[in-house]
């Protein structure tokens, strides 16, 4: 099979995955007994304006037309009007995603190379205090709920750096005061192309503690994963040949050993990016950072319907091409692997 | 006196026949307690997960502060007494972890938080684990259609991160923690459908299956007796982790204001709590996430443990 003919196989199998995740929302949310009329409009609006709301979303007629209408307007691109901004859901989103992407790259750009290099460094000096370390790590990584570690730095960086006036990395915001013009939304992008070293510099200072906290739990999947696929690659015949005839312990680990334990752990990224993606809700609203996490966050306080399954579904678009990308990685890096199965 | 005698023999002949029969069992059982005790990170997940347990059934007679019970719509919620003298008091040995905004003892809110959090746990892993398991048995046994739709509607759920799916369904629902249980269920079902799929598929064409087909055993009676009893270490293994993820989600949940009412001892609830007044009072978010994190740890490492003495590949 070809690379574009598997990408375009993979693209239409998202087809029912995404009809599955709005089914199963709109059942449950026909399913209680809120008017999304007086949930949208207020509960002082006149009988009128919520009479106008029920036509003019179809709201009276039966549940199959109800979803046919809502999932018509889906294929236009419209995903109805924000219950929160009382503006369409897409603006929102279009205007929120660049902090959120440029968070999970910068936590991502972190945990991975991190977890790799903790994860063969513990491999390979198994048993000794360097691989106790890491393990105690990976083990905290998925015991500690990022909610709380977040709250933690925020407490350690005020609290604990303040008293001896280091008060260094700021705690909320992507910066203190928002910039003029933006071109791609990404600001430590927009600094470096407008040139404005300061700016760069304060962008990067607000995503340090947001990114850690987002990325430390990913880096212990990752740091675990790498680890245990080292470990069984560096027990295999080949690994001894090559140390047997004398290539330097640096490229054993590295070439030879990593390239072939380099599956387990570039499967594992591409779905820690997924928990990365749910994590961001949590971190966007401890560190005050405006996208997309913290408008679903507004949204689940709200219950807002339209706001609520414009992010679902835009997060497993998110989820399911970042697993794409890896796999098609992953049959690039791997010639074993052919895309598709046999 | 001879009597006597005469009885103790047949006990004796009773628990000599019985351990005859069962040697097998019983030298598997051993040797697994001695996997278990050479584990060191597992029997201090045992320690962790038997203190949380402990807490949650000693809190009442341990906290130095009662809650009270309303009925609020049908459903029973907590009521803390106030103290307004004693608002923010930092750790002492009055109150362990402080007090509140509203002057509640919060070292009494943390141990009742670990029966709220264990009744989510227990309420949401058993059902979705009974619930997948028997999905992904028929669906192995069966093959064909059945295994297909089954499947492909597990690869829906599996394709959407479970924590971004559990947020939206309880935010449909609305606040509650019955809500928060019912939607971690929803998310929690597709892996245990999977998991189970995979060993199905791989035992029911061993030879034992095939010998107890052959006298005439029922589908039901072979899905049940036959392949589902050697399909169960991974599912217990995997329980045993995510009955800590879960509590762990739901806290999140609770955090996010999407499960029990503000005031309740439900952790998440109070770390939220504490992230309104984390500069003024920080042992407020501080000691509900610790409990957290060692509830978690305890049921990751007894996962793990368990994984290595049930695993015949990594027994050796």
């Amino acid at each position: 099979m070809k690379l574009w003919e598997y990408v375009v196989r993979r693209l239409l199998a998202l087809i029912p995955v995404l009809v599955g995740v709005t089914l199963i929302t709109f059942i449950l949310w026909k399913a209680i007994p809120v008017d999304p009329a007086r949930a949208f409009l207020g509960p002082k609006a006149p009988q009128s304006l919520v009479d106008q709301y029920h036509r003019l979303w179809h709201l009276d007629d039966p549940l199959p037309n109800q979803y046919l209408y809502y999932m018509g307007n889906l294929l236009r691109g419209d995903l109805g009007v924000s219950f929160v901004y009382k503006i369409p859901v897409t603006d929102v989103l279009f205007a929120r995603i660049p902090a959120t992407l440029e968070l999970t790259l910068y936590a991502m750009a972190f945990a991975i190379p991190v977890g790799i290099y903790l994860g063969i460094r513990s491999a390979t000096s198994r048993n000794r205090w360097t691989d106790h370390a890491a393990r105690f790590v990976a083990i905290l990584g998925v015991a500690i709920p990022v909610y709380w570690l977040g709250i933690m730095l925020k407490i350690f960086f005020h609290e604990g750096l303040a008293t001896i006036h280091l008060d260094v990395l700021p705690l909320d915001g992507r910066l203190d005061s928002a910039p003029t013009s933006t071109i791609t939304g990404f600001y430590t992008l927009d600094a470096i192309l407008h040139l404005d070293p300061g700016t760069f510099v304060a962008a990067l200072a607000h995503l340090i503690l947001p990114a850690f906290a987002l990325g430390f739990a990913q880096l212990a999947i990752i740091l675990r994963i790498t680890r245990s696929g080292m470990l069984e690659v560096l027990g295999q015949d080949y690994v001894r040949t090559a140390r047997a005839k004398g290539v330097p312990e640096k490229d054993v680990v590295f070439t030879h050993a990593f390239r072939n334990a380099t599956s387990a752990t570039l499967t594992v990224s591409g779905l820690t990016v997924g928990s990365a993606l749910a994590g961001d809700v949590y971190v966007e609203t401890i560190f005050r950072w405006n996208g997309i996490g913290q408008y679903f966050f507004q949204a689940a306080s709200t219950g807002g319907f339209t706001d609520l399954l414009g992010y679902v579904l835009l997060i497993t678009v998110f989820y399911v091409a970042a697993n794409l990308i890896v796999d098609v990685l992953y049959a690039t890096l791997d010639p074993q692997v052919r895309l598709g199965g046999s | 006196m001879a009597r006597a005698v005469v009885v103790e023999t047949e006990t004796e002949n009773l628990v000599r026949r019985f351990l005859e029969e069962h040697a097998a069992r019983i030298a598997e059982l051993k040797y697994s307690l001695f996997l278990f005790r050479k584990n060191r990170l597992a029997v201090v997940g045992l320690v962790l997960l038997l203190t949380t347990v402990a807490l949650a059934f000693l809190a009442p007679f341990l906290a130095l502060q009662q809650p009270s019970y309303v009925l609020i719509n049908g459903e029973e919620q907590q009521r803390w007494a106030q103290d307004l003298g004693a608002t923010f008091l930092s750790p002492s040995s009055a109150h362990p972890f402080g007090t509140d905004n509203l002057g509640v003892d919060w070292y009494s809110k943390v141990l009742f938080g670990a029966g709220t959090a264990l009744q989510v746990g227990l309420l949401v892993v058993i059902p979705a684990s009974v619930l997948g398991s028997l999905l992904g048995l028929i669906a192995g046994y069966k093959g064909g259609l059945v295994e297909e739709i089954v499947m492909r509607i597990t690869d829906i759920f599996l394709s959407v991160p479970g924590l971004v799916l559990a947020i939206a369904i309880t935010a449909v629902l609305g606040r509650s923690i019955v809500h928060v249980v019912y939607a971690l269920i929803i998310t929690w079902w597709p892996w245990y459908t999977r998991i189970v799929r995979g060993q199905v598929l791989s035992i029911k064409e061993r030879q034992f299956v095939e010998s107890a087909r052959s006298i005439g055993a029922s589908p039901a009676r072979l899905m049940l007796r036959h392949i589902l009893p050697n399909s169960a270490s991974p599912i217990i293994v995997q329980g045993s982790m995510d009955f800590g993820y879960v509590i762990l989600t739901a806290a999140g949940l609770g955090f996010l204001g999407l499960g029990a009412p503000p005031g309740t001892a439900e952790w998440g609830v109070m770390i939220f709590e504490g992230l309104n007044y984390l500069f003024q009072a920080p042992w407020m978010a501080t000691f509900p996430g610790l409990a957290i994190v060692l509830a978690v740890l305890g049921f990751n490492l007894l996962g793990d443990g368990l994984r290595d003495i049930l695993d015949p590949r990594l027994r050796r």
